[in-house]
């Protein structure tokens, strides 16, 4: 992926914290954001900790040595402040308007509801199933890298994965039922 | 239904709410703005919060030794009760006894005793 504001701000290094902090926002919100809305699946929220993330990569401008250690910096950052924020709720207890119940609809395919209902799923995963979902589906990561980030060995990564997809499609079944 | 094609449409990436950027800058600079706190400040809120415990620790090992020593002084106290009790009775059985082989009645031996 062609990434022109962090080239430039690489090879002109006064120019770095005029301009690199806005192009790395502006390359990476999506990124960072989407990490904590399939995570969190509330969107207030998403964005308080995609803002948190950004600021803490304003704070640590100076240590960053390119921009692909900025992009893995800033999806390994978002990937643990939404895990602390999925840890913090559950001594809160909380409902998000995105977690209002959906009128029951059976899926299949060309279904309009199905992607609604397997973000919700998805967000209903265990911390840890839901990350790696997270990665290796939006962020289309290798197993190496998501191993890193999520500093597991790769047989457990892959268990671990392929049991939240049967557990998908087994509740997905089961709404359609 | 393929899941893994479901899971990518899914969850692929979304644009965050407009502004997003802007807020995020805007809290940035706000951030900058911020006069950083000197060092001696922070190091002094440490050095008081540590010897704010280190008080309390020492009064509670304090009170609580005190504690232990109040509740040993009324076991000792209670046990000596107990055991000079006992000996009361031990001593009057051992004169009974004693009066008996004696051949004296337990008149006389109450008698004395008075």
């Amino acid at each position: 992926m062609a990434e022109p504001i962090l080239e430039i701000a690489a090879q002109d290094p006064p120019a770095k914290t005029a301009m690199q902090f806005g192009g790395l926002v502006r390359e990476y919100q999506s990124m960072v954001y989407s990490v904590a809305w399939h995570c969190l699946h509330d969107r207030a929220v998403a964005e308080e900790v995609a803002q948190d993330v950004f600021l803490e990569l304003h704070r640590r401008l100076g240590s960053l040595e390119s921009p692909a250690h900025a992009r893995n910096w800033l999806r390994r950052m978002a990937v643990h402040r939404s895990i602390d924020e999925i840890r913090r709720r559950r001594f809160r207890p909380w409902v998000a308007l995105e977690r209002a119940p959906e009128p029951a609809v059976p899926a299949g395919d060309g279904d309009p509801m199905l992607a609604g209902r397997l973000r919700r799923l998805v967000a209903a995963l265990p911390e840890g199933s839901r990350m790696l979902v997270i990665l290796r589906f939006q962020e289309e990561l290798e197993w190496s890298e998501i191993c890193e980030i999520l500093d597991l060995p790769l047989g457990t990564a892959k268990s671990r994965l392929h049991r939240a997809l049967e557990t998908l499609r087994e509740k997905l079944g089961g709404e359609a039922k | 239904m393929n899941l893994d094609d479901e899971l990518r449409n899914a969850l692929r990436r979304e644009e965050p709410p407009a502004g997003f950027a802007e807020r995020v800058l805007a809290r940035a600079a706000a951030q900058a703005r911020e006069p950083a706190r000197p060092w001696w400040r922070l190091a002094g809120m440490r050095v008081a919060s540590v010897a704010a415990c280190a008080v309390l620790l020492v009064a509670a090992g304090v009170g609580y030794r005190q504690w232990q020593g109040e509740t040993a002084k009324h076991k000792a106290l209670l046990a000596l009760g107990i055991a000079g009790g006992e000996l009361h009775a031990a001593q009057i059985h051992v004169r009974h006894m004693l009066a008996e082989r004696a051949g004296a009645g337990t008149e006389n031996f109450e008698e004395e005793n008075r």
